[in-house]
């Protein structure tokens, strides 16, 4: 009996913690308590950080880890069992899943005769399948389509130079790109870590993913963390670079935007930005394809699903599959520290870079000033860095409200990050 | 549809481990891209702007006739009751009748006691009402 207790024990997971795991629970708590107790962006830290907790328990059915050559581990891996049919034998059942379409021609072998495989089954746990969607590039692209739809681009429209705040503030990008190559990363990798300084979570996801997926937890749960620390991270900068009388700056209200304006920013944004960078289209498609549905005024049904279920869906998949990615043997490394360091300095030259520019801009043209504080803003964090700009404003003057001229450079930055995203990508990507 | 670039990018063969100069070479490049792509859009959206702004500021066709009282937000107004509305002719009301209407309106929900409206005239500070819309908005979320 005792025997068979023992058997039944090492079928347990008990036998399979290891000390690695158990810090990484700890970990996940932590993301926990902030996004729970805290309110550190709940809506992506929950899933994460439970993915993270379920990746690090030895689960079954779940996810499959393998272990590469190089040592690292590449989860969300599938096996597909298929055998190839002889001549003739090939079956007409249209249910029966075979690994080519019917109008793909089937795989020819050295003679070049035909193949045809049949599947005869696929192996995978849950997430080995959800986790695709991260894989393929599916779900940064579809949350897209639900940030387009909930984002108003009026009172960017309104004032469209402040463009160019969303341009400066991808300073902070390219900075951490040589910082963190010099610290050993490579070019791939550097520009992965580099691109936390943007502030944006899908698009982070999206790059890090193609260039160095073995980076995808730390990067992630960097972008997500950063983004929710903006009110602590941002304002010290912004004091630092502007003056008393610059933080007091009024700003002249923005002027009223037609619906007609706003179809042809989407539209223009659409065609400027593939036309520049084709690496960024899936990004940059999705975006506006949400917010023309959500301008065009007839497609209601579809705007209140790409701002509510589809994203919402998308988030927890998407959250959960990052935080499995998290395994403590990949996660529990010096390079995750240094990654946290080069997200902050990233974060913060980002930061610098908006304020930068909006003095700059107030140099070039005194006449009609912008108050330096929107420049932050830059950093695409939507709409927690527009709201920093703000009350860091009323802070000095109650009665000056900045948040809708903040939200003008605050989805700049959106754009500005998709296309500095597909500037890695064509460099860096093939 | 897939792209095929006529020419290799210059820097796509950037090392793992770039000089000094790839790399500021290769941060500059990447800084005109998007500055670039978001001027590109800064000019075309002020120019798209200024066509939209023309046509706005343009003077409006005389689509509805003049309502025949003359009634003008921007005038003083003979004494209107509040139930002007209800008491509109057959005719289709103007765009001040309707105004009109709204304030009777308005004013009946707030006052509710029996009352006379004897002037509707615009605030000669219009920055008050900003200021109070904006300090209601603000007041109603929590901004971290």
């Amino acid at each position: 009996m005792i025997q068979g207790l023992t058997d039944f024990f090492t079928t347990t997971g008990f036998a399979a913690i290891t000390w690695q795991m158990v810090v990484m629970w700890l970990i996940a708590g932590v993301l926990l308590y902030l996004a729970i107790a805290k309110g550190f962006e709940p809506l992506l830290l929950v899933p994460i950080a439970f993915g993270a907790l379920v990746a690090n328990l030895p689960t079954r059915g779940v996810i499959t880890t393998e272990l590469r050559p190089d040592g690292t581990r590449q989860t969300a891996t599938f096996r597909i069992e298929a055998s190839v049919q002889p001549p003739g034998t090939e079956t007409h059942d249209a249910t029966a899943p075979t690994s080519a379409p019917s109008d793909t021609p089937a795989p020819a072998n050295a003679d070049g005769a035909r193949q045809v495989m049949r599947v005869e089954r696929v192996e995978g746990g849950l997430y080995d399948f959800i986790s695709q969607g991260v894989k393929l590039e599916l779900f940064p692209p579809l949350i897209f389509l639900g940030v387009g739809a909930l984002t108003d681009f009026g009172p960017l429209i309104a004032m469209p130079r402040t463009l160019l705040l969303g341009a400066a503030a991808q300073l902070g990008l390219f900075i951490t790109f040589m910082g963190a190559n010099l610290l050993g990363f490579t070019a791939k990798q550097s520009a992965s870590i580099g691109i936390i300084g943007g502030a944006d979570g899908p698009t982070a996801i999206f790059l890090c993913n193609k260039l160095s997926p073995e980076l995808l937890g730390a990067v992630a749960v960097a972008a997500y963390s950063y983004m929710s620390l903006v009110p602590l991270i941002q304002p010290p900068i912004m004091r630092l670079l502007t003056t008393d009388q610059e933080r007091r700056i009024r700003m002249k209200s923005l002027r009223p935007v037609s619906k007609t304006e706003k179809l042809v920013f989407a539209l223009v944004v659409m065609v400027v930005c593939v036309l520049l960078v084709p690496d960024a289209s899936a990004l940059i498609a999705m975006l506006m394809l949400g917010n023309f549905l959500r301008e065009c005024g007839v497609t209601e049904r579809l705007v209140k699903s790409a701002q509510n279920e589809i994203i919402n869906v998308l988030t927890i998949f998407l959250g959960t599959s990052v935080g499995l990615t998290m395994q403590a043997e990949s996660f529990l490394a010096a390079g995750t520290l240094k990654i946290i360091v080069l997200g902050v300095v990233a974060f913060g030259f980002s930061t610098a870079g908006g304020v930068i520019g909006a003095k700059v801009m107030n140099w070039l043209s005194p006449h009609n000033p912008v108050n330096p504080l929107i420049g932050s803003a830059g950093v695409s964090a939507v709409p927690m860095a527009a709201r920093v700009s703000h009350n860091e404003a009323q802070r000095y003057d109650r009665n000056n409200y900045l948040v809708m001229h903040a939200m003008g450079p605050n989805v700049a930055g959106v754009i500005g990050t998709a296309v500095a995203a597909g500037y890695f990508l064509s460099q860096l990507g093939h | 549809m897939t792209i095929t670039p006529f020419v290799r990018p210059p820097l796509s063969t950037l090392a793992d481990y770039p000089s000094l100069s790839d790399s500021l070479l290769f941060q500059l490049n990447g800084l005109v891209v998007v500055f670039l792509a978001l001027g590109s859009i800064w000019g075309l959206m002020e120019v798209t702007g200024l066509f939209f702004r023309r046509r706005r500021s343009a003077p409006p066709k005389p689509a509805i006739a003049a309502p025949a009282s003359g009634v003008s937000p921007s005038t003083a107004l003979p004494a209107v009751p509040a139930c002007a509305a209800a008491a509109a002719p057959s005719a289709p009301p103007s765009a001040d009748e309707n105004l009109t209407a709204v304030i009777a309106a308005s004013v009946a929900a707030v006052v509710g006691a029996p009352h006379r409206i004897h002037a509707v005239a615009i605030a000669a500070d219009q920055l008050v009402w900003a200021r109070e819309g904006r300090r209601e908005i603000f007041a109603s979320h929590h901004t971290r």
